[in-house]
């Protein structure tokens, strides 16, 4: 399967390799054209003439801080990795600065989306295919939540890819960024704190008391109850677990939909999202959620190259991922000097700048705080 | 201190070059250089991944051994029809897996970085080759149309000879013994051998 997978996005990415040049080379002749490049100047980003010319030390160097996040807290690693390529290369300024009515600009936006993707796709197919193996895959939930993020992932990308311009992009990034420090907040409350240790003396109290010979084997397995459009009653070794089946499709529709419109994985919301839906032991979650993911990003990846021809930096990528590899060794490392509700409290303000600085520069075209 | 990307494509021309360039009729000579430059990139990030994984071998354990002692209690609750206890230890047994699956992702980055190069160099050296037409698509195909498939196959290939490799099978044992906690994850079926097991022992 992971091969299957690793195929279908090597296809889809190779098939369009051509089509890459040919938006691009079109994109450039019109901004060429209109002036706004000068055709013979040293080849930056994505080979245009006069682009930005990307610093491997600079790229290396972020990813090394979205790696030590990816091994800490998780889920702001992938934001930080679109943090990096729209603020740290300058790319965000870049293609701003061509205006809205120029195909360059889209080019380079649609790029660094896809890059953010790559990062998170390639893992969710290795782990799908573990999961796979060990028999840990939810089939009709799977199904269920790849019917949403098919049709998420394709939907998206065709509305807006080409359509979005980083301004606007840069807004909804910074929104989603923001729900992200919102969440954060949440779960340093009182509240979910104190949640949280319930639940953690209940699994010790649990542990402690549990014996042999009191387990009914005769309500082993999953048993429908009942099953409508709306509801669906099952009980798992006897004890009895509802869900709306409607709801993972609609779940696994705008998550992957977010996912490919911000070019951020979808992985750290679907976890929840599926643990909250059905209750669901999480030796099944994992597969359940990386399958899901990996449909996302292959569709995701897919309609960007087949249906538009998005090019990607390669280098890049690869720069990236040596550094991810490199922070995701500080992280553990790190954290047992730097206490998590402290890492919590940094990734909470970093979360609130980011989001009012990219949203304000996106919705209102100055930004709010510092750097102006 | 600035390296450019294109600077990096053109230092690996210098070496990768070398792999096309065997003494066999011109085509065969490509692709036997595109299967050498795939397994180099398979045994590199597979050696990377060992290392990551060794330096950080107390980190991975601890994840591993969270992750599976909860999901096991929380089996075992719900064979005990105890909805509270399953759903307390399930919920830190997937806090536990959040974890390790950004762990994991940032493993398997250690892997495919090599990859990410070589297609940039193939892009800087090849860009210009139209293989063919496919009968789906506008344009003709280039290099990567070929090399991706191929690192997907070398990749299997490798994965399934590695017990049989002299360091591979080494690295596959260390990992199972470093990540094994006296528990195996559970499933299902096991709650019935777990239960006879604990009668046992009592």
């Amino acid at each position: 399967m992971l091969w299957l997978a690793l195929l279908a996005v090597g296809l889809v990415l190779v098939t369009n390799e051509a089509a890459f040049a040919d938006r691009l080379t079109t994109a450039i002749t019109e901004a060429t054209e209109a002036g706004k490049l000068t055709a013979g100047a040293e080849p930056g980003y994505l080979g245009i003439p006069g682009a930005p010319q990307l610093n491997v030390v600079l790229g290396l160097i972020w990813a090394i801080w979205v790696g030590w996040i990816f091994s800490t807290v998780g889920a702001f690693g992938g934001i930080m990795a679109g943090v990096g390529h729209i603020t740290i290369y300058g790319l965000g300024d870049y293609a701003k600065g061509f205006g809205k009515g120029l195909k360059i600009n889209k080019v380079v936006t649609d790029s660094i989306r896809v890059s953010n993707q790559w990062l998170v796709g390639c893992s969710a197919a290795l782990s799908s295919f573990n999961y796979y193996k060990a028999g840990r895959l939810v089939a009709p939930l799977g199904i269920a939540l790849a019917i949403g993020a098919v049709s998420g992932s394709w939907l998206v990308p065709w509305l807006t890819a080409g359509k979005i311009s980083l301004k606007a992009y840069l807004g909804y990034f910074g929104m989603f960024v923001m729900f992200l420090g919102c969440y954060l907040l949440y779960e340093m409350t009182p509240a979910a704190q104190e949640k949280k240790k319930e639940a953690k003396a209940a699994a010790q109290a649990f542990q402690a008391s549990v014996k042999a010979g009191d387990v009914d084997m005769a309500a082993q397995g999953v048993k429908i109850k009942t099953f409508t459009p709306t509801k669906c009653v099952f009980t798992f070794f006897g004890v009895e677990f509802s869900f709306n089946p409607v709801i993972p499709v609609i779940g696994g529709f705008f998550i992957a939909a977010l996912a490919s419109f911000l070019g951020v994985g979808g992985g750290f919301l679907l976890v929840p999202f599926l643990t909250s839906v059905a209750g669901l032991p999480m030796y099944l979650v994992a597969g359940t959620s990386a399958m899901a993911v990996l449909v996302g990003m292959i569709n995701s990846i897919a309609s960007y190259m087949m249906l538009k021809g998005t090019p990607v930096q390669w280098s890049l990528i690869g720069a990236e991922l040596v550094g991810i590899v490199i922070g995701s060794m500080v992280g553990p490392r790190t954290s047992k000097y730097i206490p998590d509700r402290v890492l919590k409290i940094i990734f909470v303000i970093l979360a609130f700048y980011v989001g009012v600085r990219y949203m304000s520069k996106g919705f209102l075209g100055y930004s709010l705080v510092p750097p102006f | 201190m600035n390296i450019n990307f294109i600077e990096i494509d053109q230092a690996l021309d210098v070496v990768l070059i070398w792999l096309f360039r065997l003494p066999l009729p011109p085509l065969v000579s490509f692709f036997a250089g595109l299967v050498l430059l795939a397994l180099i990139l398979t045994i590199i990030g597979e050696l990377c991944m060992a290392g990551v994984y060794f330096m950080n071998r107390k980190h991975f354990a601890e994840i591993t051994h969270e992750m599976t002692s909860n999901n096991n209690a929380s089996i075992r609750a719900l064979a005990r029809k105890d909805k509270k206890s399953y759903t307390a230890c399930n919920s830190l047994a997937n806090e536990a897996f959040g974890r390790s699956f950004f762990s994991g992702l940032a493993l398997f980055a250690s892997s495919v970085w090599p990859v990410a190069f070589a297609l940039s160099w193939m892009q800087f050296r090849f860009g210009n080759i139209e293989f063919f037409s496919l009968p789906f698509a506008a344009d003709p195909v280039g290099v990567n149309f070929v090399f991706i498939p191929l690192y997907v196959v070398v990749r299997f290939a490798f994965a399934k000879a590695k017990p049989y490799l002299p360091v591979f099978a080494q690295i596959k044992r260390a990992v199972k013994a470093n990540e094994f906690s006296g528990e195996e994850l559970m499933t299902w079926g096991d709650l019935v051998q777990d239960d006879k097991a604990q009668a046992t022992e009592k």
